[in-house]
C-alpha cells in the first residue's frame, strides 16, 4: 500500500497520543489507588461498590446503634441490680422487725430508716441515662419520673419503650419505663392476695396461701367471714355478693379452701372477723415499702403479723419482678455481645467487596505502567528513526 | 518539475490531493523517410483521486465526529456522577446515618441538628449534580450555535465554489486545487454534520442532510437556524427557515457530525441522565415527605414537608391554537418513570408518548394516570395542540429541605397506649404504628379498649363508631381511627387499654424508626433509594463507556477510510523526490541532446571556414 508522508506523521501522533494517554491513566489509578475512578471504568463495579458502600454504612449504624443500646441497657442492669439491692435491705430490715423483740420506740426508728430507704429507692428510680434525660421515664425522658409525697409515690413517665435498629431488620428495645418496672407489679403471688382486716378483734392470722389448681382459679375477691364466736365462718364471692360456703367449722392452722387455691388462718380470730382473699391487683413496690411502714407505726401486734406477712411476699414479688426485667436487660446486652462480631464481620466483608471492586492491583498496574511506557519509547523511536530516512538527504 | 513542486510544497496542506503531469507524444511528424517522432506534449495536469475513497472518508468522517462529540459529553456526565464514594451517592449515606443518630438520640438537640444539615447537604448535592448537568445542557447550546455558523459559512462556501467550479470546466481543463478545497469543506461540513452528495453534470455538488433537506443546491446555500423551542423559550431548538416558519431538526432526522451528536445527546443521553437524578430526587422526597407529616415533631405538632421538590413542569407549545391548559401532579411517586413526556391531542385523542423510549398511550378523555403522574386538562385543545411534562426534570435541580429548626424534626409518633395499673389482666400494647399515606382525621382521638370478658371488648372514642362485643385474638392487630395495635397477654374483664394523644415525645423516636427504615424499603417500584442510585450509575457509566468504545471504533474506520484516501491521493515526498530525479535526468538527458546537437551544428558551421 502507498504511504503518504502527511499519513506517516498523522498516524505516529495518534499512536503517541494513544501511548500518552494509556500511560496517563495507569499512572492516575495509582496515584489514586482506585480502578473504578467514573463509573464508566466499570459500570457494573461501579453499581455494585454503590451498594455495598450502602451495606458498609447500614452496619456501621448497627454498630454505633448496638453501642448506644448496650449503654443505655447496661445503664438500666445495673440500676435495676441497685434497685434489688435497696429492695433486699428494706426486706431484711422487716423481717428483724417482726421478731417482735422491738418496742414502740425501736419500731418507730426503724419504720423512720425505712423512709430513708424509700426516698433512696425513688432516687435510684430517677436515675439520669446520661443524655440529660431519665432512664425509667418512658417516652417523657426529660420529665423527673418519681415524686415522693409523705410515703407515696408518684410517676409522671409514660409506657414508652424506645427501640433501636441494631441488626438487619432486628429492632430491639434500649429502654424499659417506670410503670413497667416499678408502679405495674402484680400483689401477694401473682394470682391472689390474702389480708386481715384491720378492725379484726380477735387473735386470727392468715397465711399467704397457694394456688392448688391453677384451672380452678376464677380471678374473683373472697371474703372469710367469722360467724358469732369464731368457731365457724362463711366465704362470700365479693365479686358476685354469693356466699359460696355457710358455717364451715374453723381449726387453728387448718386449710380454707376456695376455688383452685388454699389459704390457712391460725390462733383465735373472733365473731365478725374477716379476712380477704384477693385476686392479685397491680401495685408499686413504692408502696408496698410504704405498707411495710406504715405496719411498724401500729399498736396491733395481730394486724402488724398479718400485714408483715402479706408485705413480705409483696416484697419478694418485686424482688421476682426487678429481677426478670433485669435478666430481661441482660439477655439483650447479650444478643448485641452476639451480634457485635457477625455485624463486624459484615463490615469487613463489605469492605473487602468494596476494595476488591474499586481498589487498583498494584502489582497488575505496575507491570501494566511499564509495558505503556515501553510502548511509548517504542512509538516515540520508531517515528524518529522513520522521519530520518528522506531521500531528500541523498540529493 | 513544476507539477512536483507544487505537490512538495503541499505537503502539508490538509485536503490536498497529489497532482501528477499527463504525458503524451504529440502526432508525429510525416516526413519521406516515414514518421518522426516529436518529442513530448504536457497534455494536462491531472489530480489523483478515487471520488468513492473519498466520500468513504467523509462518511466515516461524520459518523466518528458525532461518536466523539457524544463520548465525550457522555464522559463529562460521568465525571459529575463521579463514584459512590462522593456526591449524591455518599451524602444519601451520610443522610441515613445522621437521622438513625437522630433517631438514637431524639431528644438531643445538637443529634436532630446534624440530621436536618446532613439532610440540607443531601439536597445540596443533588443542586449542585443537576446544576452542573444544567450547565452541559447550555454549554451544549453554545456549541450548537457556533457549529451552525461554521455549517453556514461551509455550505456559503461550497455553493460559490460549485459557481467556480462550473465555470472553469466549461474551458474544457479541471480545475484541480478547486476540486481539492471543495472536498476539503465538504470534509469540514461533515465533521459538523453529515451530509449526502449528489453530483451534478456540470460539476456542481448538491448537498442534503441525512433527512433529504438541501443544504446546498448548485451555487446557492440554505442557512440552518436555531430558535427558542416553541415548549420552552428558555432553550434552542435548531431548523431551516421557511416561510410558513421553522421547519424543526430534531436528533431521529440527523444523522453524523458534531451537531447531530450534540442534539442526540442533549435529547437522549442529557435528558435520561437528568431525569434519572431528578426521579431519585422525587421519590426521595415523597418518600421521607409521607412518612414525616405521620409523625410528631418536639412540640407535638404534626410533622410537615422535610423535603421541597418541585412539581412536575409542563410546557405549551407557543403555536397551540387551543384553550386547553395541561396540568400534570406525582400522585405515585413509587411508579415514576425516568422520562418526560409529550402530549399530542390528535384526532380528539390525547397521545402521551414516553420520551425515553417512544411508548405512546391513547385517552379519549383526561384525566389519566401515565406512569405515576396524573395528567389532566382545563379548556379545549384544537387539533394538533402539543404540550411536553417534564416530572422530574426539575426535581434534583430544585430539591429543597423545609425545617430549618431542629425541634421541627418529626421522630416521634402522635399516638401513645397505655394499660393502667388498675388492670387486673397482662394484656399490654407491644406495637402502636400510624398507618398512611396520609393521617386519619381521628388519629390522635382518645379512644378506649374496654375489655368484658378474655376474648371480647368494646370501643369508645370518636371517630371508632364505638362498637361492642368486638373479638380479642392476642396480637391481631387491631386498626381504629388511622393506627394499628398490636396486643399481647391475657385481659381480664373490666380492663382498659387506651389509645391517646402521645404526651412523651421528647424521648420517643417510633416515626424516627420508620423514617430511617425507609433507605431498606423498596419505595421506587420495587427498588430502594440506594438501588436506584446504583443503577444511574451503571445506566450512566455504560453510556459513556459503550459511547466511548463505539467512537474509538469509528475512529478505527475513519484512521482506515483515511488512510485508504491517502494511499492514493496523499503525497509521498520519497516519491516526489523520485519523480524530481526522473524529471531531473530526463531534463539533464535532454539538455544533453541539445549540447550535443549544438557540438553537432558548430562541428558542421566550422567545416565552413576551413
Amino acid at each position: 500500500m502507498r504511504i503518504s508522508t502527511s499519513q506517516m506523521s498523522d498516524a505516529a501522533a495518534a499512536a503517541i497520543s494513544q501511548r500518552q494517554t494509556d500511560l496517563f491513566r495507569t499512572q492516575a489509578q495509582i496515584n489514586s489507588g482506585k480502578r473504578i475512578m467514573v463509573s464508566s471504568d466499570d459500570p457494573v463495579g461501579a453499581a455494585q461498590v454503590a451498594l455495598s458502600r450502602t451495606a458498609l454504612d447500614d452496619t456501621n449504624r448497627w454498630a454505633a446503634n448496638q453501642n448506644t443500646a448496650k449503654h443505655s441497657l447496661s445503664l438500666t442492669e445495673a440500676t435495676l441490680g441497685n434497685m434489688g439491692d435497696a429492695l433486699q435491705n428494706i426486706r431484711e430490715t422487716l423481717v428483724a422487725a417482726g421478731s417482735g423483740v422491738y418496742d414502740a420506740s425501736q419500731r418507730a426508728s426503724l419504720a423512720q430508716e425505712l423512709g430513708h430507704r424509700l426516698s433512696e429507692l425513688v432516687s435510684i428510680a430517677n436515675t439520669d441515662n446520661g443524655g440529660g434525660g431519665f432512664l425509667f421515664s418512658g417516652f417523657k425522658d426529660r420529665i423527673l419520673p418519681f415524686t415522693l409525697s409523705g410515703t407515696s409515690v408518684g410517676y409522671a413517665g409514660d409506657q414508652g419503650v424506645r427501640s433501636l435498629e441494631v441488626n438487619s431488620g432486628t429492632k430491639m428495645p434500649v429502654t424499659q419505663n417506670g410503670a413497667d418496672d416499678f408502679m405495674n407489679i402484680f400483689n401477694g403471688n401473682g394470682v391472689f392476695s390474702s389480708a386481715a382486716t384491720v378492725a379484726n378483734g380477735g387473735s386470727g392470722v392468715i397465711t399467704v396461701g397457694s394456688v392448688i389448681n391453677a384451672a380452678l382459679v376464677t380471678g374473683h375477691d373472697y371474703q372469710v367471714v367469722f360467724n358469732a364466736g369464731g368457731t365457724t365462718y362463711d366465704i362470700v364471692d365479693t365479686t358476685t355478693s354469693t356466699t359460696i360456703n355457710s358455717n364451715v367449722a374453723y381449726t387453728s392452722g387448718a386449710a380454707i379452701t376456695l376455688p383452685g387455691i388454699q389459704v390457712e388462718i391460725s390462733r383465735t380470730p373472733s365473731g365478725g372477723d374477716t379476712f380477704a382473699v384477693n385476686a392479685s391487683r397491680q401495685t408499686s413496690l413504692f408502696n408496698t415499702v410504704a405498707r411495710g411502714i406504715a405496719l411498724l407505726g401500729s399498736g396491733n401486734s395481730t394486724w402488724r403479723a398479718n400485714e408483715l406477712g402479706a408485705t413480705l411476699q409483696d416484697i419478694d414479688r418485686a424482688l421476682d419482678h426487678i429481677n426478670l426485667k433485669r435478666a430481661e436487660a441482660g439477655s439483650h446486652l447479650a444478643q448485641l455481645d452476639d451480634m457485635a462480631s457477625a455485624v463486624a464481620d459484615r463490615a469487613l466483608e463489605h469492605t473487602g467487596e468494596i476494595s476488591r471492586l474499586e481498589d487498583v492491583d498494584y502489582a497488575q498496574a505496575a507491570t501494566q505502567l511499564a509495558q505503556q511506557n515501553v510502548a511509548l519509547q517504542a512509538a516515540l523511536a520508531t517515528y524518529s528513526k522513520n522521519t530520518k530516512l528522506n531521500l531528500f538527504d541523498y540529493l | 518539475m513544476q507539477t512536483t513542486s507544487h505537490n512538495i510544497s503541499n505537503v502539508n496542506t490538509p485536503g490536498f490531493t497529489r497532482q501528477g503531469t499527463i504525458q503524451a507524444t504529440p502526432q508525429p511528424q510525416y516526413t519521406g523517410g516515414g514518421f518522426f517522432g516529436r518529442g513530448v506534449d504536457v497534455q494536462t495536469v491531472q489530480r489523483i483521486y478515487s471520488s468513492f475513497l473519498t466520500e468513504q472518508a467523509h462518511y466515516a468522517n461524520a459518523t466518528a465526529s458525532e461518536m466523539d462529540t457524544r463520548a465525550t459529553q457522555l464522559m463529562s456526565i460521568d465525571s459529575i456522577f463521579g463514584t459512590s464514594d462522593q456526591g449524591v451517592s455518599a451524602a444519601l449515606n451520610k443522610f441515613y446515618t445522621a437521622l438513625d443518630y437522630a433517631t438514637a438520640n431524639p431528644s438531643d438537640l445538637a443529634a436532630r441538628q446534624a440530621a436536618l444539615s446532613s439532610a440540607t447537604v443531601l439536597a445540596a448535592n443533588f443542586n449542585q449534580t443537576a446544576s452542573r448537568l444544567e450547565d452541559l445542557r447550555s454549554g451544549s447550546e453554545v456549541q450548537i450555535t457556533s457549529s451552525l455558523s461554521v455549517i453556514n459559512q461551509a455550505t456559503k462556501d461550497i455553493a460559490s465554489l460549485n459557481d467556480s467550479i462550473t465555470f472553469a470546466l466549461t474551458t474544457g481543463n479541471t480545475p484541480n486545487d478547486l476540486l481539492d478545497k471543495r472536498d476539503n469543506l465538504i470534509r469540514d461540513l461533515n465533521s459538523q454534520l453529515g451530509v449526502s452528495i449528489v453530483k451534478q453534470s456540470n460539476g456542481a455538488y448538491d448537498l442534503f442532510t441525512g433527512s433529504g433537506q438541501p443544504l446546498v443546491l448548485g451555487g446557492s446555500a440554505f442557512s440552518l437556524v436555531s430558535a427558542p423551542d416553541p415548549f420552552d423559550p428558555q432553550h434552542i431548538v435548531i431548523g431551516f427557515q421557511t416561510g410558513t416558519g421553522l421547519m424543526q431538526l430534531n436528533a431521529s432526522i440527523l444523522n453524523g457530525g458534531k451537531l447531530s451528536g450534540l442534539i442526540k445527546f442533549m435529547e437522549q443521553d442529557l435528558a435520561s441522565a437528568e431525569d434519572g437524578l431528578g426521579r431519585l430526587a422525587a421519590t426521595l422526597a415523597d418518600a421521607y415527605n409521607t412518612q414525616h407529616k405521620l409523625g410528631v415533631d418536639l412540640s407535638g405538632a404534626a410533622g410537615g414537608n422535610l423535603f421541597n421538590a418541585p412539581a412536575p413542569a409542563v410546557y405549551s407549545n407557543t403555536g397551540n391554537t387551543g384553550t386547553a391548559t395541561l396540568s400534570a401532579s406525582v400522585s405515585n411517586a413509587s411508579a415514576l418513570a425516568s422520562s418526560a413526556y409529550r402530549v399530542d391531542f390528535q384526532g380528539g385523542n390525547y397521545v402521551v408518548t414516553r420520551l425515553s423510549d417512544n411508548t405512546k398511550q391513547t385517552f379519549a378523555t383526561l384525566p389519566q394516570v401515565v406512569d405515576g403522574v396524573t395528567l389532566s386538562v382545563a379548556g379545549v385543545p384544537a387539533a394538533n395542540d402539543s404540550f411536553i411534562v417534564q416530572p422530574v426534570r426539575q426535581s434534583a435541580y430544585n430539591i429543597s429541605v423545609v425545617p430549618t429548626d431542629p425541634r421541627k424534626l418529626a421522630l416521634a409518633s402522635p399516638v401513645a397506649a397505655t394499660t393502667p395499673q388498675s388492670n387486673m389482666g397482662s394484656v399490654a400494647s407491644t406495637s402502636l404504628t400510624v398507618n398512611g399515606p396520609t393521617a386519619n382525621a381521628n388519629l390522635t382521638q382518645t379512644v378506649t379498649l374496654t375489655f368484658t370478658g378474655a376474648g371480647t371488648f368494646n370501643v369508645t372514642g370518636t371517630g371508632t363508631g364505638s362498637p361492642l362485643g368486638v373479638a380479642y385474638t392476642p396480637g391481631a392487630p387491631i386498626t381504629y381511627n388511622g393506627w394499628t395495635m398490636n396486643l399481647t397477654g391475657t385481659p381480664v374483664a373490666g380492663d382498659t387499654v387506651t389509645v391517646a394523644i402521645n404526651a412523651g415525645i421528647t424521648g420517643d423516636n417510633r416515626n424516627g424508626l420508620t423514617l430511617g427504615a425507609l433507605h431498606s424499603a423498596a419505595v421506587a417500584n420495587g427498588s430502594t433509594l440506594t438501588e436506584l442510585m446504583a443503577g444511574l450509575f451503571t445506566q450512566v457509566g455504560s453510556n459513556a463507556a459503550g459511547m466511548a468504545a463505539a467512537s474509538q471504533a469509528q475512529g478505527q474506520i475513519l484512521t482506515q477510510a483515511k488512510s485508504a484516501e491517502q494511499s492514493i491521493g496523499g503525497v509521498n515526498l520519497d516519491e516526489e523526490a523520485t519523480n524530481l530525479m526522473k524529471y531531473q535526468h530526463a531534463y539533464q538527458a535532454a539538455a544533453k541532446v541539445i549540447a550535443t546537437s549544438q557540438t553537432i551544428f558548430d562541428t558542421l558551421l566550422s567545416l565552413g571556414n576551413r
